[in-house]
């Protein structure tokens, strides 16, 4: 029998396979731990309670809208009418709730059911009439922001009160016989939406059918076809969650600032883009996780809490957001070159 | 043979330029095995891409056990029971086996999620049935071009069809593996499927198909049993035409050396290679596929890096460590990929024929003079008798022969004295394919050297006046083109190979 | 069924029309123009239309560096950045009187230079995307422009370049002849030189030209510093226009210099586009808006409708490629 069974050889484990490994865990992991103990290491107040809670506060609406384009990228696609849907949440939001304050909860479903609607148009031209995505997003976004400034030229409005807890709340102090102290926390709501967002998302990605075929189809769209997948409905899906998480993270922001502002999501779309690159997501689709850009999201947040401590003009964080996009790319690049023409 | 199970009636498939699928009627019966042949270009592909749902007809029904079907996608299509395993690969790179294996069929559990245990046990048993093992967790992206056929089979194997689309399945596969497909071909013939078997090997025909149906130009030619012919009624009927007198008279090549390569070497590829190419000739360089005659070729070009080795031009040392070193020395190079390689689909023929040699007619270096552009390009369209409407008209409508020729044509411009040509005439037409060699020829006898890389043994034997055979990376053997035989070649390609002899060198 | 399929043949003949793509802008261009004269007679009086022209020609010289850089497969984000940069450097530099003229002009085009270079270095050389580098590169010029500017913008332009944004040479405004030179010579560049040609061809199928001897690298090069170049110059222009410095000049003239070429028929992905298609895609931009604000929509309502031309036009754009 063992003559005839064709063995096709199968991989050791080794040290290529370790190295490997390494090579495949995102460059943005290795930024955030050097940036951790960089900070750490310099700055007494960096590892303090309110220190902590702040960085992850404002993180979050950077950290739900990567999700959506991440997602977005995994299809190899893009989206960039995310910084319009954030900007639309914040005034629908705060213009909203300024004149019924009584029916909040209908208002953010209002939200969520707009984002709905946009994720479908974007899905739709992309997914169904196969048009480019990084022009139909722009298209579509550039329509949105005309909208929201239609509605509210400048930043105006407020939300209740109750509203502004979501982003302001936190939960305990809890007993933990290791932490310095003996209690753990305040931990901030915050953080607890990013970690189940994070990890809803990631068991979506890598265990779903859903999730697998996502991946299939940025791998390699015309195989998943074949296949038998509709890729259609699975591009419309992506984008419609999307604006989705753009409006979770509009509504999050809605509630950190307390009004409606039209122009407040814009810097959102490049960073979320930024963030998934840096988090290790492939903008040819296929290759990626949540966490890695996670971890981009919060190596970003680090790295303007350290400048404002070290009394950096905060406006060095944006050549420095710019060398940390390209090197890490690059640096990807240096490891893996081989010419060939 | 049984009665239909799977019609195709009167199937019409035009693209720009081209009738792929010409009212083609076919229909296989449950429990049939048919071989479907026909040159490159006869419409084999696209008419079981019709079939899978991949392409839609223009006109044409398809039935299935007695009733009309319609479908447009290949979802609908293998809902039906109907899907096809292609040539070029449709696998996932950054996914699993098993994952690609059992794509669009994906176990679930609660909640959407994947069956992972469920989904590597039943890719485990696909790739039992064709006797092999092989983790199912590695990635596609890290398998050899065998291991991945052998999953795009198990892919196949995995959807429990009722017709079977199989496009060259063997191509990749060693000959051990090739017995262990048609064994499971078979099986699933006794379990009642109907299988469409496109190959280009004769043997395989034989071993396994019931009825042969040949196609050519579009066409339906002849459908038989395959007991009723042989394999040289095969060939005749694809090619429509006698082989005989098919390439053209040789030349008589100079002894002046016009470039050389000494000891070139590329490890674990390569391996002291040493040729000399001489003005006039055509050196054709024989092997079976794979043996490190594609990466030479483009080595001589300086597409590709070496570890070692250097290159004489007319006796002087030169360096090739880019195409631009390569054309200053007056080398071309005709890549055995036309498409990815040698053309620029969406810009007119004449832009690609101009491209290599632009600057040489230019006013003063900066503008192009359109004017002697102008004739230059309709002189090689008349010389090279490329069937464009006119000179600006879109590459990517025109037919491979017709392809073949620009890229041919683009560097006959450059006036180059050494012209290196991999597989030129791959997936092309009988017609142009004889109208190359014969251009390839007139070249030769204009005192270009010709170095000619191919995997088929009748052109090799037909157009070479001196022959290099390669195997494993080195040349193994030179021989005389005009007395070489077909048995000699094949065994100096096999001496050295580890991979098994009985397959098949020529298509 | 019949009926349908009328309708489908009578619709594969319209897109078998084959017009190259840049005709049927300045079609629309007309159309446009047909339609605000039947809404009014005074949309066409020559001044009108003249500031018209004058509005678009930053956006068009922008769209000649971006058709550049579409053409070669890429894409430009950081032109806007450049834009802004140039506009702070200037004015800081000027302080409101032309005796640093010359320095300025020379320090402002080198910004465009260099970005262009490093642009291209990057991704030639470290084979970077060119999304994520022009986007690094974007976030690089802002945090450039806020450091150099303390985030508080100072100086004047001087009465130069104030000329060359808000001048007439006789009636014509003199940015509108800086857009038509500059068309006319990047035009003759892509359709009659040999670097033209090539850049059609890596833009097409970069191997196959690779394998042609083209020097691909610096091609795409090139590209990029013709792009940041024009949006120096752009960003000149507009220095001259707004009088003095501020931050936000270029926001959202990356995406406009693409739209403008893609609504001119360039195509994203690399191989076709003409300078005379983004001309008109920005004629028709800046004729679209004036024409809303002349039957008073707002700028909102004028954004909204951008949007919607722009997805109408890949659309269109997408459907005559696949017909054909």
């Amino acid at each position: 029998m063992s003559s005839s069974v064709t063995t096709l050889t199968q991989q050791p484990f080794s040290v290529r396979s370790v190295t490997r490994l390494l090579g495949r865990i995102g460059p943005a992991y290795y930024a955030l731990l050097i940036l951790l103990i960089v900070a750490a290491a310099s700055q007494e107040r960096f590892l303090t309670g309110p220190n902590l809670t702040n960085l992850i506060r404002n993180s979050t609406v950077l950290g739900i809208v990567t999700i959506g384009q991440i997602a977005t990228m995994l299809v190899a696609g893009i989206d960039l009418s995310v910084g319009s849907v954030i900007s639309l949440t914040t005034v629908i939001a705060a213009l909203q709730m300024e004149s019924h304050p009584e029916a909040t909860p209908g208002i953010v479903l209002l939200c969520l059911l707009i984002g709905l609607l946009i994720g479908a148009v974007n899905g739709f031209g992309i997914g169904y009439l196969r048009l480019n995505p990084l022009i139909f997003t722009l298209a579509s976004g550039t329509a949105i922001q005309g909208l929201t400034l239609h509605l509210l030229y400048s930043p105006g409005g407020s939300v209740t009160r109750e509203f502004r807890e979501l982003s302001r709340g936190a939960i305990g102090p809890f007993d933990c016989s290791f932490c310095p102290g003996g209690t753990l926390g305040p931990i901030p709501y915050a953080a607890i939406y990013l970690l189940v967002l994070y990890v809803v998302g990631t068991w979506v990605l890598k265990r779903t059918v859903f999730g697998l075929a996502v991946y299939a189809v940025g791998g390699n769209e015309a195989s998943a076809r074949l296949s038998g997948l509709r890729t259609e409905r699975i591009k419309l899906a992506v984008y419609i969650l999307s604006s989705i998480f753009a409006v979770l993270g509009g509504l999050f922001l809605a509630s950190r600032i307390g009004s409606g502002d039209p122009l407040v999501g814009d810097p959102y779309t490049l960073d979320s883009i930024t963030a998934g690159v840096l988090g290790g997501t492939s903008l040819f689709g296929g290759v990626g996780d949540l966490w890695g850009g996670l971890a981009a999201v919060l190596t970003l947040g680090v790295l303007s809490t350290m400048l404002n401590f070290n009394n950096v003009s905060p406006f060095y964080q944006f050549i420095i957001k710019g060398v940390i996009l390209i090197g890490a790319l690059a640096i990807g690049y240096l490891r893996t070159r081989r010419k060939t023409v | 043979m049984s009665e239909p199970f799977l019609e195709m009636r009167n199937i019409v498939k035009t693209y720009p330029g081209v009738r792929a699928v010409d009212n083609v009627t076919l229909s296989v019966g449950r429990g049939e095995i048919r071989a479907l042949v026909g040159e490159n270009g006869a419409g084999k592909s696209t008419l079981i891409k019709i079939l899978a749902g991949a392409e839609q007809a223009d006109a044409g029904e398809i039935w299935l056990g007695g009733q009309r079907v319609r479908y447009d996608s290949p979802v609908e299509a293998l809902r039906l029971g109907i899907g096809a395993i292609y040539q070029e690969f449709n696998l996932v790179p950054q996914l699993n086996v098993a994952q690609n294996i059992m794509l669009g069929q994906v176990p679930k559990k609660w909640g959407g999620q994947v069956d992972t245990e469920a989904m590597h046990r039943r890719a485990r048993e696909m790739l039992a049935r064709l006797n092999v093992s092989l983790d199912t967790r590695r990635l596609v992206a890290d398998l050899d071009v065998a291991q991945q056929q052998v999953v795009e089979i198990a892919k196949g194997l995995a959807r429990d069809l009722r017709v079977f689309i199989m496009d060259e399945p063997t191509a990749a596969l060693s000959a051990v593996e090739t017995e262990h497909l048609l064994d499971v071909v078979r099986a699933l013939k006794q379990q009642g499927v109907a299988i469409i078997y496109i190959t280009h090997r004769m043997r395989e025909i034989f071993q396994i198909a019931d009825s042969v149906t040949i196609l050519k130009d579009g066409r339906h030619v002849e459908t038989s049993p395959a007991r009723s012919l042989t394999s040289d009624a095969i060939v005749a009927k694809m090619i429509g035409r006698d082989l005989t007198d098919y390439y053209p008279p040789r030349g008589t090549p100079a002894s002046e050396v016009l470039f050389s390569v000494r000891d070139l070497n590329v490890a674990g590829k390569l391996f002291d290679i040493n040729l000399d190419v001489r003005r006039g000739e055509i050196l054709g360089i024989a092997g079976l596929e794979g043996q490190g005659q594609r990466e030479l070729a483009r080595i001589m070009f300086g597409a590709l890096p070496y570890d070692r080795g250097t290159f004489l031009r007319n006796g002087q040392p030169i360096r090739l460590s880019s195409p631009s070193d390569a054309i200053r020395a007056g080398i071309a190079y005709v890549s055995d990929d036309r498409k990815r390689d040698g053309l620029v689909l969406i810009r007119s023929a004449n832009e690609n024929i101009a491209l290599p040699s632009l600057s040489r007619r230019t006013n003063g270096k900066i503008l192009i003079d359109e004017k002697t552009e102008r004739s230059f390009v309709h002189h090689l369209i008349d010389r090279l008798a490329i069937k464009v409407t006119h000179r600006s008209q879109k590459v990517n409508n025109l037919s491979g022969g017709n392809q073949q020729k620009i890229v041919v044509g683009k560097w006959l411009g450059m006036e180059p004295q050494i012209l290196i040509v991999s597989e030129p005439t791959r997936g092309i037409d009988v017609g142009s394919k004889s109208e190359i060699h014969h251009i390839l020829r007139d070249l030769a006898n204009q005192g270009v050297g010709i170095v000619m890389v191919s995997s088929e043994l009748p052109e090799i034997l037909g157009m070479s006046d001196r022959i290099l055979v390669m195997a494993e990376g080195r040349i193994v053997a030179e021989m005389d083109g005009t007395t070489a035989t077909e048995e000699q070649l094949m065994a100096a390609a096999a001496i050295h190979s580890v991979s098994d002899t009985s397959v098949p060198v020529t298509s | 069924m019949t009926a349908k399929s009328v309708q489908s043949s009578a619709r594969r003949a319209l897109l078998q029309l084959s017009l190259p793509p840049a005709a049927i802008i300045w079609i629309a261009v007309g159309l446009l123009l047909l339609l605000a004269r039947s809404v009014s007679a005074s949309f066409w009086e020559l001044s009108h239309l003249l500031n018209v022209a004058r509005q678009a020609s930053a956006l068009g010289i922008l769209a000649i560096g971006q058709t550049y850089v579409l053409i070669t497969g890429g894409i430009d984000l950081s032109n806007a950045m450049v834009v802004t940069l140039v506009n702070v450097v200037a004015a800081t530099l000027l302080r409101g009187s032309d005796e640093t003229l010359g320095g300025t002009l020379l320090i402002c085009l080198g910004i465009g230079l260099l970005t262009g270079l490093a642009n291209g270095l990057l991704i030639t050389r470290l084979k970077v995307p060119p999304l994520v580098v022009t986007l690094g590169m974007f976030s690089i010029l802002r945090g450039a422009a806020y450091v150099y500017t303390d985030g508080a913008p100072r100086g004047d332009i001087s009465p130069a370049l104030e000329f060359v944004g808000t001048g007439f040479v006789g009636p014509i405004p003199t940015a509108v002849i800086f857009w038509v030179v500059l068309t006319a010579l990047a035009a003759v560049a892509l359709q009659k030189t040999v670097f033209g040609r090539q850049l059609y061809a890596v833009g097409g199928n970069e191997k196959a030209s690779r394998l042609s001897g083209v020097p691909a690298d610096r091609v795409i090069v090139l590209a990029y510093v013709v792009s940041g170049l024009m949006a120096a110059i752009a960003g000149l222009i507009l220095s001259g226009y707004a009088g003095t410095g501020t931050l936000t000049l270029g926001d959202g003239r990356n995406l406009d210099s693409i739209a403008a070429a893609v609504v001119g028929g360039t195509s994203l992905s690399g191989g076709s586009g003409s300078v005379i298609g983004s001309a008109g895609g920005a004629l028709f931009l800046a004729l679209l808006f004036s024409f809303l604000r002349f039957i008073g929509l707002p700028y909102t309502i004028q954004l909204m409708v951008q949007g919607l031309i722009l997805a109408v036009a890949v659309y269109l754009h997408v459907r005559s490629q696949r017909a054909s």
